[in-house]
């Protein structure tokens, strides 16, 4: 094509029966074709947000059904981890495990960079690129499948998983570390017999939460009047341990949880970690990656423009306005995890087969109550039950 | 007009020719219904596999035939297999070992195991004999045999793999350790014990297409 022609463009009216300024929109439509169809690639899809919606409020069988297909894109792990928690509080621990463990194997193939998708991502926004998440969600990843295998009494599986978790949290790499894991990987030692290993992570739990009130040497919680330092024994008939998800889907998220057996208040729930903190911290380990990132994509978006205006002023134009109304952020996140994460450990009798929980605020006020009804996956007098406020 | 076209032309005869490689055997799935070799076929990474399960099974099975409490006793011992722990980051179903070491040794016919696993159903049975069938041919009960040896271990692994640097790609060594034993159900003593151990390394790309 002729120079003096395609730098005309579309300004000027085409001449009958030529055939030069058709391809040239042609060619034009093409890239607006091309460029909506990569924004819309990186666009967040409904049936998740639907789900999200559905779980929050505590619709979890409308939840399930929204994910009931999974795309074979970027998402898919994300999907998968929503997924997997939707059904974790459905009690459907089964499916909830084979959605986790496939999220797992599909996140260690993405260990290998996608050179295509980087490169696209280089002119269009972050999205584009398979969903990675920050480590932390990874290591959630593997606590809530330790978290299935404990509800279903599965206690060498467990050990599994807490071993997962024990590496990913070796490997930190300036991430935020995390005390609920390490209590759950220390749980799991110390219900498989591996005292000393579960000590050790008792010990990070200290470290990370000192005010918990925690026996770094039995994984047992103080009461708030006994002097630090002191041993907490066994209680002689068994115990309870509640893995707690607060959402505060009633609209106010719990401070604690009060664990109540046959009319008495047996203890307390101690939070070991709020997601929010672990995402800032995160998102700020990452801060200076993203923009330079981001830089180096708007300098990349404008060079593009600018070529494509030496040709063609409108198609330079529109090109500019569509590469940067598609600059946006990644925001992909799992949002069904818990906006906290909290341990109760406390005295049962050893047939224990039903207690109350009750969520309270941080004035005491009860925000909401539940009943958990055995039986409860016990081993060496120890009972596991796992609860959050959603439903 | 001349340059349109033959870019036309162009990109239709790069369109024909993945049309036609579409077509190739390389972009098809196959099935190949050949038996493979398990003793010779490759491992992919460095995760445990049918590999592992028959080296650690075979080779331990060998090491028990030719042992004194089982492989010179004059009597055939009794088994029972009380598990190898999994101590691994990986769900290994472990009982595949035990269950491939246990066929090794019964078909040499070294020792005999007692099926712990299916006791609940073997009950089951025998309560249903005992008031369904015949005299001559119910079982008896209380006729079974106790087992003289437990045998149980436990598998670990290591893993190691290269430092966060610059490279294109990264290379893992996994060591994988399995120890068994044999516990005298009388004395409490262990009566033999044996150690595999296992290493693989592999490369993998961190960049790909």
């Amino acid at each position: 094509m002729p120079e003096n022609q395609s730098s005309d463009g579309d300004s000027a009216a085409p001449p009958a029966g030529t055939s030069v300024p058709l391809m040239a929109r042609v060619i034009n439509q093409g890239f607006v074709f091309l460029l909506a169809a990569l924004c819309c690639a990186g666009c967040s899809t409904a049936p998740l947000d639907n789900a999200r919606s559905h779980f929050i409020a505590g619709r979890l069988q409308e939840a399930d059904h929204d994910l009931a297909i999974l795309p074979h894109n970027g998402n898919s792990v994300l999907y998968l981890m929503e997924r997997g928690m939707i059904r974790h509080h459905l009690r459907d621990y089964t499916n909830s495990t084979a959605d986790w463990l496939e999220a797992v194997r599909l996140e260690k193939a993405l260990e290998v960079h996608s050179v295509s998708r980087a490169g696209t991502s280089m002119i269009v926004n972050d999205a584009v690129l398979s969903f990675r998440g920050y480590p932390y969600e990874f290591t959630y990843l593997h606590a809530f499948l330790a978290q299935n295998f404990l509800a279903q009494g599965k206690w060498e599986d467990a050990a599994v998983e807490a071993r997962n978790i024990a590496h990913r949290l070796e490997k930190l790499d300036e991430f935020p570390d995390d005390a609920f894991c390490r209590y759950l990987t220390g749980l799991c030692f110390e219900l498989n017999g591996d005292e000393s290993n579960a000590a050790m992570q008792y010990r990070q739990v200290l470290r990370l939460e000192p005010g918990s009130d925690l026996d770094a040497t039995t994984g047992r919680f103080r009461s708030p009047t006994a002097p630090t330092n002191s041993f907490v024994a066994a209680p002689a008939e068994g115990e309870l341990v509640c893995l707690l998800g607060f959402y505060g889907t009633f609209g106010m998220i719990p401070d604690h949880a009060d664990i109540v057996i046959e009319g008495k208040t047996v203890g307390s729930s101690r939070t070991l970690v709020r997601r929010l903190q672990l995402e800032c911290a995160s998102s700020q380990r990452m801060a200076a990656r993203h923009a330079t990132k981001k830089l180096s994509r708007i300098v990349l978006k404008e060079a593009i423009a600018e070529a494509a205006e030496t040709h063609n002023q409108n198609l330079g134009e529109l090109l500019r306005v569509i590469l940067f109304s598609m600059e946006t952020n990644d925001n992909r996140r799992w949002e069904t995890l818990p906006a906290k994460l909290a341990v109760a450990r406390v005295p049962c009798p050893a047939n224990g087969m039903r207690f109350d929980i009750e969520f309270k605020g941080a004035s005491g006020t009860v925000l909401k109550r539940m009943t958990l009804s055995g039986p409860f996956m016990r081993k060496n007098k120890m009972s596991v039950a796992i609860a959050s406020d959603n439903p | 007009m001349s340059r349109i076209l033959s870019t036309i032309k162009s990109a239709t005869v790069i369109l024909s020719a993945i049309s036609l490689g579409a077509g190739c055997s390389a972009f098809r799935a196959s099935v190949q219904n050949d038996d493979v070799a398990a003793a010779s076929a490759k491992p992919m990474d460095t995760g445990y596999d049918f590999g592992d399960l028959r080296w650690l099974g075979d080779t331990v099975a060998a090491d028990m035939i030719a042992t004194s409490i089982i492989g010179d006793a004059s009597r055939k011992p009794i088994l029972v297999v009380m598990g190898i722990e999994n101590r691994t980051d990986e769900h290994i179903d472990t009982k595949a070992i035990t269950d491939t070491m246990r066929t090794k040794i019964i078909n040499a016919g070294k020792a005999d195991f007692v099926n712990e696993s299916r006791r609940d159903n073997l009950i089951k049975e025998q309560g249903y004999q005992l008031a369904n069938c015949t005299p001559e041919t119910r079982t008896m009960i209380g006729k079974q045999l106790g087992a003289r040896y437990m045998l149980t271990g436990s598998l670990v692994k290591l893993t190691k793999d290269t430092p966060r640097q610059v490279r294109v790609s990264k290379q893992e060594q996994v060591y994988l350790q399995l120890t068994v034993e044999v516990t005298d159900l009388e004395t409490g003593l262990i009566a033999w014990t044996t150690q595999k151990e296992r290493v693989r390394s592999a490369r993998k790309p961190i960049i790909g297409w």
